[in-house]
């Protein structure tokens, strides 16, 4: 699968300069988890507003490299509008698109950030984000690996 | 902020957590935590005006409140922590970071059968009865408002239990790294660790940093040497120059029972570190080391209270300082021994140099003997370097600043040279030199 690199650069970065639902906390979030990368002095917050087990509103903050907040932006904005169970699976196949196990498809802008398997040790700055999500939809915080 | 408004935050923070901390579910946690938070509103935190706190202004912990912080996913590796470790392969090491046990960085793979290690927060609901251990032996502890707020709003810490006999070959490091965040922390570590009769177990419990984090850790830790054992506990204090820590260690040594701590603190803005060493029966013994080093406006304080509470009992305190551009570096040696005791051997020295004419060393040896049949000795100096062997360096074609830190040098290594395990003493060799040559002039 090969990427536009102009195209790339360009949702990436377009996404860190405007990111969506940045420093916007939904009234009455429901759920919450915090993360953090200390090699690359990335650290968020996610706040989710579920309501009948539909993620109705998504919003994060905090401080991080331009890849990782193009990231959570992406993340947020796919986000909004899944049930927990998608987007429990939408975590997984990133999960799995930055480990290069997953063939991606159907993963529209998203399979954007499969640029960042060029560049290994920027994975955990990619991926910090879902797993975040996914730490938020359960209740647990999960370490990131790259391995 | 105000000494009340302060309470007030902590007092908040409790009542909003209370659901998530340790324990939640079991009445007697939640009830030590309470009655801690009372205690603490009632005694406040320490102040310039109290006698164990004359030469240390606790304002740097107190001015402001430190946030408590939810657990969070970490983008850490076994890999990224290489650099911290003191034995890659052979030792045994467990991690936690800011306040938090970490599992996937941790590693008991190599120990024998008949240890148990692990965070206490798990212990909690695993073994709720052997946890309790950890907030008990309080009585004749001075108690002051950081060991209450430890108690009130623990969240983890290393749990170690060693079974009778067992004699661990490796050396077992706790690993407490902080990261840097925008928010500063309030991480809370209270370990426990009991040694049982006849065991042999060398500890290393390092305090890290990545980044420049300004969190404040305050610890609280128990140590149990039951009658025959030899626990040798290394605390390694390097949070980085703008860290805030306040540790104390309770350790109570039993029958022909040998204890030897050794304490290392490299700068960080406000650094103490309270010792409780409380030799409650015959043939207990200790061994105190330790040295700091500070500049710039950093603060370290070394606090000791070794009590001689048994006859036939011996305890022994060799500590050194080096200060440089405005730090302050403060050493409280008290030993005391009680009425009646017979064949106590006690001994104190604290070597102290000053690198600058700004610095400030404090060092206070207190003994209070009751007893006639006893053996007390202490010794404290404070000085400058040698300038004649500065000089005679000099004079043989080595530069001031190599001159000067050749002697730094010397200082350290006559204590740090004496270090077990050879990884510790190493690391310890290396970082003290480093400093050196950040403090050459």
């Amino acid at each position: 699968m090969s990427i536009d690199r102009d195209f790339y650069e360009e949702v990436i970065l377009d996404h860190n300069r405007h990111p969506y639902h940045y420093m916007e906390i939904p009234p009455g979030a429901t759920h919450k988890g915090y993360g953090f990368n200390p090699m690359c002095g990335d650290e968020f917050t996610l706040h989710l507003k579920i309501d009948a087990g539909i993620i109705q509103q998504a919003g994060f903050e905090g401080v991080g490299c331009a890849l990782s907040v193009a990231s959570a932006s992406l993340m947020t904005e796919a986000a909004e509008g899944l049930t927990t169970e998608e987007a429990e699976k939408l975590f997984q196949r990133m999960n799995d698109l930055f480990h290069g196990l997953g063939e991606g498809g159907e993963l529209g802008k998203l399979e954007l950030l499969a640029g960042v398997r060029e560049v290994p040790h920027r994975i955990k700055c990619a991926n910090l984000a879902w797993h975040i999500l996914h730490a938020s939809l359960h209740g647990t915080p999960v370490a990131v690996c790259t391995e | 902020m105000s000494a009340t408004s302060l309470l007030n935050h902590y007092q908040t923070e409790l009542n909003a957590r209370q659901e998530t901390l340790p324990g939640a579910d079991l009445p007697w946690m939640r009830r030590c935590r309470a009655v801690a938070m009372d205690r603490l509103l009632d005694m406040g935190f320490p102040t310039r005006r109290m006698e164990e706190w004359k030469y240390t202004n606790p304002a740097p912990l107190t001015e402001r409140p430190f946030a408590l912080t939810d657990p969070a996913c970490m983008g850490l590796d076994p890999e990224d922590l290489d650099a911290m470790l003191l034995e890659r392969r052979r030792g045994a090491h467990v991690v936690f970071v800011n306040g938090y046990y970490a599992p996937t960085l941790s590693d008991l793979s190599g120990l024998p059968t008949g240890i148990r290690v692990g965070s206490l927060a798990a212990l909690v609901d695993t073994d709720p009865v052997e946890a309790m251990t950890a907030f008990s032996h309080e009585d004749g502890c001075p108690g002051h408002g950081f060991a209450e707020l430890n108690r009130a709003l623990w969240r983890d810490g290393a749990y170690l239990h060693l079974d009778t006999g067992v004699e661990v070959e490796q050396t077992v490091q706790l690993l407490f790294l902080t990261t840097e965040s925008g928010v500063a922390q309030l991480i809370q570590p209270r370990n426990l660790m009991i040694v049982e009769a006849d065991c042999h177990l060398r500890v290393v419990e390092t305090h890290l940093a990545l980044g420049a984090p300004s969190h404040f850790t305050n610890s609280w830790t128990l140590l149990f040497v039951e009658p025959g054992a030899h626990l040798d506990y290394q605390l390694v204090l390097d949070g980085g120059d703008g860290s805030h820590y306040m540790g104390t260690m309770r350790t109570l040594v039993a029958a022909e029972a040998e204890c030897r701590v050794g304490m290392f603190a490299f700068g960080g803005r406000l650094t103490r570190q309270d010792l409780e060493m409380d030799l409650n029966e015959r043939g207990a013994q200790c061994r105190l080391t330790g040295m700091f080093v500070a500049g710039d406006r950093q603060h370290v304080d070394f606090h000791l209270n070794v009590r001689h509470d048994a006859s036939a009992t011996t305890s022994s305190q060799e500590f050194r300082g080096m200060v440089d551009d405005h730090a302050h570096g403060v050493f409280n040696g008290r030993v005391v021994v009680s009425s009646g005791m017979e064949n106590v051997v006690s001994s104190q020295t604290t070597r102290n140099l000053l690198l600058s004419s700004h610095g400030e060393i404090d060092a206070k040896p207190q003994l209070e003997i009751n007893s006639n049949a006893v053996q007390c000795s202490h010794g404290a100096t404070v000085g400058h370097l040698d300038e004649e062997a500065l000089f005679y360096l000099r004079s043989r074609g080595v530069s001031e600043t190599e001159a000067r830190i050749l002697l730094m040098n010397a200082f350290a290594g006559e204590l740090l040279d004496r270090i077990e395990p050879e990884s510790l003493r190493n690391w310890l060799k290396n970082r003290q030199q480093r400093w050196s040559v950040r403090h050459e002039h």
